[in-house]
């Protein structure tokens, strides 16, 4: 679709853009729920929210849910509200192999969600690369980071890659950096980060997560990305991200491995 | 097989009754040039009967034995006349000359009563030369942008060569040039259609009404014919404009017996790009060209071969990241012959291809071509017999070999692998039989009945897939076995009754069966959409329509035409796609797709004046359409993109010198139905809109103004006469014409897109950006003929 679009610019030179008022119609709220545990951290997190209408500026929490997690020996904690619409309980971390099943009970209505946490793939490097002027169309002279990995052997591989320098984590609709294997399966990757944003300087401070995703986790982030990215034409029909949360509640539910890589700029 | 039968009989045993009729048959030519005059009317004063020509010019009448009086018309040709004594068949040529006039020519050149008459209700027929005088973007006359300014058809979008027909999408409008499909009419996004308005000569356009000699698609029939070489002598025509010009020559190869005719069109902004010092601008390319030519050759009385074909591309070129280039190629091989006056047969050899390519190299070096494409190779031939004075029977047949490419990727790097999406095969063919029956001098009646049969063809893999579309299965098709088959029997009726002279009543009904459809992204079609043909599990789209009108004509020489007419359509295995699809170099496409019904109704509402020096028109639809797809908005009712309920078109001409013509269009519809967020909410940090149902917001209505001033030069110049010395008239042979136009005066920014963003004063909020592609384009253009 990025392509359609480079295609509309260089046609489209005439064109022009404003801010107008659309009138919507109005519909009920939907529960929001967002998970998301891994096989390293301590904290994990789950929240509960509404949706609200679009030029809303406030939040709708919701803080009485009932929340508990199951893995797939039985194991299962209750989790508390620890308020705006966040649920908590002690120590906990995720182990490669298990499938966990989110579970939210609010209003009489009962939403749950599962996913499995895939053996972690570490990168094999991170480089940065010199690009002098007049390299490429578009791209600045300078320092850019590349990122290097090689898929497994075998299909159904998914990836997302969580970029941060001097500890800021690269967290805009720009900043999915989503793999599969479909067209490349087996083979080294290499990630160029070649945009304005990415250029370094000496002393910077790279660091990279590889998550490995569930495939309908990765399915979730990629129609997610596909809606809040704002292209210059409209890629086909406007719809919520593929979640697999029962009982239409918004939301992802993500149990994820991964490695993690830094670098000091010289 | 029963109903055939009985349908034959039936045909035949109303016939013969006057048995003391000859046939006068006939081929109506240009006087100087030996073209044929197509839709030329002929008339028979004393018997209040007539007959129309076809498109090569051929008509045939069956007449008591007697003394008649025969008028031929045509737009922009003197008016005919000769009196006939009729005591046996007879064959004649008429020549008609040129009119006085010639560059005058009224739109929609008919005569007053034909529309009346005609029992095809929603038909549209536009003579090219009409076409002049309406204002189009950039200046460039366009067969498809003017159709849109009629009743019951609308644009898919600002300067968009995609319109819907009476509800219908894009994709269900059968585009024929010299009866090849073309799969992708439009150049340079749509904002040009492939039609080069210099080398055709008619138009038609059915909405409803079809005749069983169409299939195919079940929305609409857009017939277009290329221009035929002058037999008697060579001319020349042309124009410039700022973005495009385009040169035609035509003349006889062997006089009276062959002719050819080139014509060539190209744009030439990006020669400007060159100019550039920056080197990404200077190697980058964007412009089309398009050719046609056809060679018309005359063997004996009997006997006419045609070959005729069309050729265009779109070339972008972004420095060397990004190359694109996609186009039509058709080719028509025509024979025509005559096996008595009242017995014809056109038989033809069709070839369509439609291809694109894509080549991308980025900087991180992950270089990739990308082919897709669609070919058909079709054969058919038609038969027109007439049976008596009452009944022309048409019959025929054709098969198709379709061959879909969705989209191979060849990798240039080693960071990518190759896919091919699986190509698939599909035998389309179908046979027909219609009657048109001109019961007394106020019924008319047309009906028949078209079988259609598709039978897919290995080698293929089809896949079986569980209710969120994850395939589950593999079903390996063996090659060359036909693995599936549909088959479509597609009755067609019309009818027509003269209530008196000026009015008349028609209804019809008729129904398409459609094989393949075209996977939009956008739904106002884009170069890389892809065509899908019906399998296993894709079922053939099915179209069934009635309608009702009524025409009358009135004022002085019936100046004003006016007609209502009504419509219901009902649509079934309309294809819709799963949440998130992708659809682009997706091998279990079909996996992604779903199919539920449509329908549209609505009103159409017309009035013309066609004479005088004020001329013009007023349109209104009133419609709606609705679809229903299982999985989709809940599995309830939602409106299709094309649902616009209003829609106005408003076009006048002004002849206020014999030279100089002032014309305006005004359109206006409801905008289309999208699906916007009714709300939003965070995940993963990031603000989501949400989207409870399908199509339940509306762009903001669509509407501008085109401003249009044509300027001929003077007809005759001054000379003196040499035997004489008197200075006297002459008519020029070169002549010009300024065309200068204004699309959308009032700069009104119509939202091409929408999109919702992040307030950036206000983080946290959403608002909607719309995005305009034109404000107010002037343009020129200088035609010239010689």
């Amino acid at each position: 679709m990025r392509i359609v679009g480079l295609i509309i610019f260089i046609v489209v030179i005439a064109s022009c853009e404003k801010i107008i008022d659309v009138n919507i119609p109005d519909s009920d709220p939907q529960i929001v729920i967002e998970g998301k545990i891994s096989t390293d951290t301590n904290v994990y997190s789950v929240l509960v929210s509404k949706t609200v209408p679009y030029n809303s500026t406030s939040n709708s929490y919701v803080d009485n849910a009932v929340v508990s997690l199951t893995d797939d020996l039985g194991n299962t904690q209750v989790l508390n509200s620890v308020g705006n619409g966040e649920y908590q309980t002690a120590l906990f971390s995720g182990q490669v192999g298990r499938t966990y099943t989110l579970t939210v009970q609010n209003e009489g209505v009962v939403y749950s969600n599962y996913s499995s946490i895939q053996s972690p793939v570490q990168m094999d490097s991170i480089h940065t690369v010199f690009i002098p002027a007049n390299t490429f169309p578009g791209v600045e002279e300078g320092i850019y980071p590349q990122i290097y990995y090689t898929d497994l052997v075998g299909l159904g591989d998914r990836y997302r890659m969580i970029f941060s320098r001097n500890d800021t984590v690269f967290n805009s609709a720009d900043d999915y950096f989503l793999f599969n294997d479909v067209y490349d399966d087996g083979l080294q990757e290499v990630v160029s980060l070649f945009g304005k944003r990415f250029k370094l300087k000496p002393g910077d401070k790279v660091k990279v997560e590889l998550w490995k995703l569930d495939e309908h986790v990765y399915d979730y982030y990629q129609t997610l990305e596909n809606i809040i990215s704002q292209g210059f034409a409209p890629t086909g029909v406007p719809d919520n991200p593929n979640s697999t949360w029962t009982n239409g509640a918004l939301g992802v539910f993500n149990a994820y491995s991964y490695s993690v890589d830094s670098l000091i700029v010289q | 097989m029963k109903k055939i039968t009985f349908l034959i009989i039936f045909l035949f045993t109303s016939l013969g009754i006057y048995s003391q009729e000859y046939t006068l048959s006939g081929i109506v030519e240009v006087k100087t040039s030996a073209e044929p005059v197509a839709f030329a009317n002929v008339y028979i004063v004393e018997l209040q009967k007539g007959a129309q020509t076809d498109l090569n010019g051929k008509f045939s009448i069956k007449l008591p034995e007697g003394e008649y009086t025969l008028k031929i018309s045509f737009v922009g040709y003197d008016d005919y006349e000769e009196s006939l004594k009729i005591n046996g068949d007879k064959k004649m040529t008429f020549k008609m000359k040129a009119g006085k006039m010639l560059d005058e020519v009224e739109v929609l050149g008919e005569k007053d009563d034909d529309k009346l008459k005609d029992p095809t209700a929603g038909m549209v027929k536009m003579d090219v030369k009409d076409m002049e005088k309406i204002p189009v973007v950039f200046g460039e006359q366009d067969v498809i942008k003017t159709i849109q300014l009629m009743p019951g058809i609308s644009s898919a979008g600002e300067g968009s060569s995609g319109f819907y027909v009476r509800g219908g999408s894009a994709d269900q409008n059968l585009v024929l040039v010299d009866d090849a499909p073309v799969f992708n009419p439009a150049h340079l996004l749509g904002f040009f259609s492939v039609f080069n308005s210099n080398a055709l000569s008619t138009v038609e356009l059915y909405k409803g009404g079809i005749s069983p000699k169409y299939g195919g698609r079940i929305s609409s029939v857009l017939d277009v014919s290329m221009k035929e070489g002058d037999m008697k002598k060579w001319g020349f025509d042309g124009g410039i404009g700022l973005i495009s010009s385009r040169f035609t020559t035509g003349g006889p190869l062997k006089k009276d017996k062959a002719s050819i005719i080139i014509s060539g069109r190209r744009t030439y902004a990006d020669l400007f790009l060159g100019l550039s010092k920056d080197p990404t601008f200077s190697s980058s390319k964007a412009y089309f060209y398009d050719l046609n030519a056809k060679i018309a050759y005359k063997i004996g009385k009997k006997d006419k071969l045609t070959l005729s074909g069309y050729f265009g591309k779109d070339v972008m070129k972004y420095s060397d990241i990004f190359a694109f280039n996609y186009g039509n190629a058709t080719a028509t091989a025509k024979w025509n012959h005559v096996f008595n006056s009242d017995f014809f047969m056109n038989s033809s050899f069709i070839f369509s291809d439609y291809v694109y390519n894509i080549q991308i190299q980025s900087p991180s070096g992950t270089d990739f071509k990308i082919k897709s494409g669609i070919r058909d190779y079709q054969i058919k031939t038609d038969f027109v017999k007439k049976i008596g004075s009452w009944n022309t029977l048409v019959f025929g047949g054709g098969a198709i070999f379709h061959h879909f490419r969705p989209g191979e990727i060849d990798a240039l790097s080693d960071q990518i692998n190759d896919i091919n999406i699986q190509e698939r095969y599909g035998w389309e063919s179908n046979v027909y039989i219609g009657d048109q029956m001109r019961i007394g001098t106020r019924l008319n009646i047309d009906f028949g009945i078209r079988l259609s049969m598709y039978n897919c063809f290995g080698p293929a893999e089809e896949y079986l897939w569980d209710d969120q579309g994850e395939v589950t299965d593999t079903l390996f098709r063996e090659k060359n076995k036909a693995y599936k088959t549909y088959l479509g029997w597609e009755p067609r009726f019309n009818l027509s009754f003269m209530i008196n002279e000026t009015m008349s009543i028609k209804a019809g009904y008729n129904r398409n069966y459609q094989y393949m459809t075209l996977l939009s992204q956008t739904g106002s079609g884009q170069p890389t959409d892809v065509w899908v043909s019906a399998s296993s599990s894709v079922k053939p789209q099915i179209g069934d329509q009635v309608s009702l009108g009524y025409f009358v004509n009135f004022g002085k020489n019936s100046m004003f035409e006016a007609s209502v007419e009504v419509f219901y359509k009902y649509m079934q295995n309309q294809l819709d796609y799963r949440n998130g699809s992708q659809i682009l170099f997706n091998q279990q496409i079909e996996a992604s797709l779903l199919q539920g019904i449509g329908y549209s109704y609505g009103a159409e509402f017309f009035i013309k004046k066609r004479k005088g020096w004020f001329q013009g028109w007023i349109g209104y639809t009133l419609m709606r359409s609705i679809r229903k797809v299982p999985g989709i908005n809940n599995n309830e009712e939602y409106s299709a993109r094309q649902d616009r309920i209003h829609d106005i078109n408003l076009v006048l001409m002004f002849d206020i010198t014999d030279r100089l013509t002032l014309s305006s269009t005004f359109v206006y519809n409801t905008g289309d139905a999208v699906t916007w967020p009714a709300g939003k909410y965070e995940v993963d940090g990031q603000l989501v809109p949400y989207y409870p149902s399908r199509n339940a917001a509306r762009m903001p209505d669509y509407h501008r103004m085109d401003l249009a001033l044509i300027l001929k030069d003077k007809k005759f110049k001054m000379k003196k006469n040499k035997e004489t010395g008197e200075k006297e008239k002459i008519e020029k042979r070169f002549r010009s014409t300024w065309a200068f136009s204004i699309y959308n005066v009032y700069a009104r920014q119509n939202a091409y897109t929408v999109s919702f963003e992040e307030n950036p004063d206000n983080p946290g909020q959403f608002q909607a950006k719309q995005l305009a592609l034109f404000r107010i384009v002037p343009s020129v253009t200088w035609n010239f003929k010689f």
